[in-house]
């Protein structure tokens, strides 16, 4: 059995999944879902109490697989509720340095890596030490070391590290900038490695009593967390990159949405929330990542993160007239005033237009009365007092759709128009055309129908909606990145995310050769289930001086892509 | 996180960075795919693109009519013209448009191939470049604004001929190219007694420098000479024509330029747009002189950008070197001053109704010789228009002949019924292979 947890700012919602064989086939049985409240000060309790719901009536033996998305890190970063962290930064020419001290402490060391990954200036032990001792008569016990291309050479960060290992200085979190990520952008791997540190210890702390509940509960399943990718991580290995699992809510949306319409189409995700409205994009049934890595409280970084974005329009959105203009949000005020809110929401302008379900209206109790009189006094006294209260319904409703569509349209045009390097990319770039448009959430039913009219796709209202992100969780399986970077003529073969960074032995190691070390060194490092390696980039180029050819440089990234553990196509999950 | 100072651009940066990663002439060649890697590498680490205020945008190919506009291509736009060099000149126009539509404040494409050696008449390759990304630009920006005066500060190691010859009648443009000595490299030209036409003198501006030319005496010529020049032309648009060949390390020339003599150089300039050129240091240079002229062009701090061998002491630069720029600029500082009153027809002769120069323009890349008159209609209400007669070839048997009218897009009525008079004329005959009419007015 398998139980899947989302913990989302308002609910924590679970489910319980049993595998079953069906004659030859496997089909998955969802036995149950819960719902609680996110007691925001103690996650754990809310997960355990979940899990104690759901596992009610089963024996805990049974359960195999667990997995988490939680909200811990993100709240830890939104809410400043870490220690301070020190920097050692390497930052060599370039942009003034002063930018990059993000840390409470920052030191800049006197080093220098250049482009290709030749050390130019070395480190001194004396000024490292020095450091050091400064961070710790200064109270600080959680750092981290980042040079400017440590990717391509990360011989200063791991100098220091060995000077912290060799001495007594008992740091608690130490983060290397150069495990973080393959690619290049030093900035990011700054502020990544400074929220890596300043996140670790409560996230150790975390999976440690979650650990030692589970075991108390006799549940001795393998346990994951859903990472910003869409894809999971044992928990062991989210120790050494907990940032990682920051920020998955938006991942649990969208794997959810692929759990439910397992589909090959290229198509939009929204999850109409309650304040908030995610909208996230399939090509070819295949999730969308951020270009460049994910941004965590207004700062860009290096993770990498499923194409999400947020508009802050939801169910519970304030609905207001200023200057004769319909507002929706972006602040909420309390529920809709068809259960006592304060003031009329969307819910109430769908509730009077009769576009919430009967399933859903009868298990909430709306109050359709309290709906029409919040509206009828909002259009009191405006331009819009003379229209029928469904057509002023209807208009509020208009603009909470015409909101979404803009958003979808925007992210299309922004996708179209990502930056390209080569002619051939510049040339062929296909338009990007959903043809579905797929609505998860409270008030997405309705909703969903209106927007994709407008847009021309087929709007799918999933039932099951209300818990697909638990699915999404329950349902996914690990992703893994690897690059593979050689440059011949240095000699220097990097594989960042296997530690890897050597002198190339082989005088005829090529491109093919380069493809071969990042599939299997995917492999290697996956070891459990085989989902399909794929070859996400390739390049490879001359290394030229005074006409003659010094060798190549060249660079492949492997990936295991975001994905279900399991085809749930034709009916294979029972819902 | 501590609230560090934000980098936020001072300009809005709009950035057409298009290495073109899978084009180049030949393997070997300057001009190959690994050109503008290692300053993308730079440029990515750098964390430059994910600057508030500095935006990236896609290049677009130009269109044959855009590129017609500055360029006659023989026999045709496609056969002088690849997917790639359209491209860079559609950079160029696409930056123009960014900063003419006010999307952004200045604009900087690091495009390549570059184009200022190709003139208005193009046969086939010359010094990497076979149509003029920036002339095709200014024709496009001059379509939708022809009344824009317009100021090219070419700061490539290599005269930039071709662009010179386009504008050389064109008192709206004034084209100022900074170069290495042309007795001492490609494309041999460039001195100061190149003023322009009868009809534009001393819009037309050379500034050879000697080689060995350092930080110290390219800035000084910026300061002392460009600067107020372009005070007293006041145009409605800079352009940096910003070729990186100046550099202390380019195989190509002998400058002594560092990365932060170009981003300080940038930033007294000011340029609206900036193009990139030559440049042919790919990995000791240019990935530094584009982070420096990036972070000059947004308006941030540039001080701390710096190549990894740099050192001072290359650049000391020699007394006899100062000298001779110094006594340059007061050449050219007596030329403009005096600009007003000179006597033309001391310098140009009789022009009283055409003035025609004869030249001949060597195509290094594809080896090809043309020898070509040009006319131009001397008129007191208009700029002019062209007769430029070319014959060009590899050997004088397999040569092509061809004749073009060229009328600009501020002609006067009379001069443009009589350019489409003598064009109308000529159609007919067939004593050339080909004959062109640029009719920009239309």
């Amino acid at each position: 059995m398998i139980l899947g947890i989302d913990v989302g700012g308002t609910h924590t919602d679970g489910v319980l999944v049993k595998k079953e064989i069906t004659g030859s086939e496997l089909q998955y049985n969802i036995k149950s879902t819960e719902k609680v409240i996110t007691d925001h000060d103690n996650l754990e309790k809310s997960i355990l109490k979940i899990i104690d719901k759901l596992t009610e009536s089963i024996n805990n033996k049974q359960i195999e697989r667990v997995v988490l998305s939680t909200t811990l890190i993100t709240n830890v970063i939104y809410e400043d509720k870490y220690d301070p962290v020190g920097l050692i930064l390497i930052p060599g020419p370039g942009v003034n340095p002063e930018y990059f001290k993000y840390g409470e402490e920052n030191y800049i060391l006197d080093g220098y890596i250049d482009h290709r990954g030749n050390e130019v200036k070395s480190i001194s032990k004396k000024e490292v030490i020095n450091t050091l001792k400064e961070f710790k008569e200064k109270d600080i016990d959680k750092i981290a070391i980042v040079g400017k291309f440590s990717v391509r050479n990360p011989v200063q960060e791991n100098k220091i590290k060995d000077i912290i290992n060799a001495g007594n200085y008992n740091f608690k979190t130490v983060t290397l900038g150069h495990k973080l990520s393959g690619n290049l952008n030093f900035n990011r791997r700054i502020i990544t490695a400074y929220y890596n540190t300043a996140v670790s210890s409560v996230h150790q702390n975390f999976i440690n009593s979650i650990e030692k509940s589970l075991e108390k509960r006799n549940i001795k399943a393998n346990m994951y967390l859903l990472k910003s990718d869409g894809g999971t991580i044992a928990v062991d290995k989210s120790r050494k990159i907990p940032i990682k699992t920051v920020n998955s809510g938006p991942a649990a949306s969208i794997m959810g949405t692929m759990t439910l319409n397992n589909s090959n189409d290229t198509g939009v995700a929204i999850d109409i929330g309650g304040t908030t409205t995610d909208i996230g994009l399939f090509i070819n049934g295949e999730p969308v990542f951020m270009p460049k890595g994910i941004n965590i409280n207004g700062f860009p970084t290096l993770i990498r993160g499923l194409y999400s974005v947020s508009i802050p329009v939801g169910g519970d959105s304030e609905v207001y007239i200023k200057n004769e203009k319909i507002n929706i949000g972006p602040q909420r005020r309390g529920a809709a005033a068809a259960l006592g809110g304060p003031a009329p929401t969307p819910t109430d302008a769908l509730l009077v237009l009769e576009k919430i379900n009967k399933r859903e209206s009868q298990s909430i109790d709306f109050d359709l009365k309290k709906s029409k009189s919040a509206l009828i006094s909002l259009k009191a006294n405006t331009e819009y007092e003379k229209l029928t209260l469904q057509r002023f319904a209807e208009i509020i409703i208009e603009r909470v759709s015409n909101k979404i569509k803009n958003t979808i349209n925007n992210i299309l045009e922004n996708l179209r128009n990502k930056p390209v390097y080569t002619i051939s990319e510049l040339l062929d770039n296909p338009e990007i055309k959903p043809k579905f448009l797929i609505g998860i959430g409270g008030p997405a039913s309705s909703i969903v129908e209106i927007i994709a009219e407008k847009l021309n796709y087929n709007p799918i209202i999933p039932a099951h909606s209300k818990v697909a992100n638990a699915l999404g969780v329950a349902f996914s399986h690990p992703t893994l990145e690897t690059t593979v970077r050689a440059d011949t003529a240095r000699g220097k073969l990097n594989i960042v995310e296997a530690g890897i960074h050597r002198n190339i032995k082989d005088d005829y190691f090529d491109i093919n050769k380069a493809e071969k070390l990042a599939k299997k060194w995917t492999i290697k490092r996956f070891k459990s289930e085989e989902y399909p390696i794929e070859i996400i980039s390739r390049e490879s180029f001359n290394i030229i001086r005074n006409f003659r050819t010094l060798g190549k440089i060249m660079e492949i990234k492997a990936q295991i892509k975001p994905g279900l553990i399991a085809d749930l196509k034709g009916g294979n999950i029972i819902l | 996180m501590r609230n560090t100072k934000k980098l936020k651009a001072e300009n809005k940066v709009g950035l057409i960075f298009f290495p073109a990663f899978d084009w180049e002439i030949s393997p070997t060649h300057p001009e190959r795919k690994e050109r503008l890697l290692y300053t993308r590498d730079q440029v990515f680490e750098e964390g430059l693109l994910d600057i508030e205020g500095i935006y990236e945008y896609n290049p677009r190919v130009a269109t044959d009519k855009e590129i017609k506009r500055a360029n006659i291509c023989v026999p045709s736009v496609d056969k002088v013209a690849s997917k790639s060099h359209k491209i860079s000149a559609g950079a160029a126009i696409k930056a123009a448009n960014l900063v003419l539509e006010g999307e952004v404040d200045k604009a900087f494409a690091i495009v390549r191939p570059p184009g200022h050696h190709a003139h208005r008449v193009v046969h086939g390759a010359r010094g990497f470049c076979n149509i003029n990304n920036e002339a095709i630009m200014v024709e496009s920006i001059r379509n939708k604004y022809p009344e824009k005066k317009i100021a090219f500060i070419d700061t490539d190691a290599h005269h930039a001929d071709g662009t010179q010859e386009i504008f050389y009648h064109d008192p709206n443009v004034l084209h100022i190219s900074l170069h290495q000595d042309g007795r001492t490299l490609f494309p041999g030209s460039g001195f100061i007694n190149e003023l322009g036409g009868p009809t534009a003198y001393a819009k037309t501006l050379n500034i050879p420098l000697p080689p060995g030319t350092t930080d110290q005496g390219l800035l000084s010529v910026i300061n002392k000479f460009v600067l107020p020049v372009l005070d007293d032309f006041n145009p409605d648009l800079v352009i940096n024509s910003a070729g990186q060949d100046n550099h202390y390390s380019d195989p190509l020339t002998n400058m002594k330029i560092s990365s932060r003599g170009y981003a300080r150089m940038n930033d007294l300039l000011d340029p609206d747009l900036a193009i990139l050129q030559g440049g042919y240091s790919i990995e000791s240079a240019l990935p530094y002189i584009n982070v420096g002229l990036i972070l000059a062009m947004a308006g941030l701090d540039y001080s701390f950008v710096e190549e990894p061998d740099y050192n001072k002491e290359i650049l000391k630069q020699g007394t006899k070197i100062s000298q001779e720029i110094k006594e340059t600029i007061n050449k050219l500082k007596k030329i403009w001053k005096e600009r007003n009153k000179a006597n033309l027809k001391e310098i140009y002769g009789d022009f009283s109704e055409f003035y025609t120069r004869n030249k001949n323009i060597f195509y290094d890349t594809s080896g090809i010789n043309e020898s070509q008159k040009e006319k131009v209609r001397v008129c007191s209400d208009c700029q002019g228009y062209l007769i430029i007669d070319s014959e060009a070839g590899k050997s004088r048997y397999n040569s092509n002949k061809i004749k073009v009218i060229s009328i600009p897009k501020l002609v006067c009525d009379n001069c443009y019924r009589e350019a489409i008079e003598k064009y109308e004329k000529l159609k007919g005959s067939n004593k050339f292979d080909q004959i062109y009419l640029q009719d920009l007015k239309k």
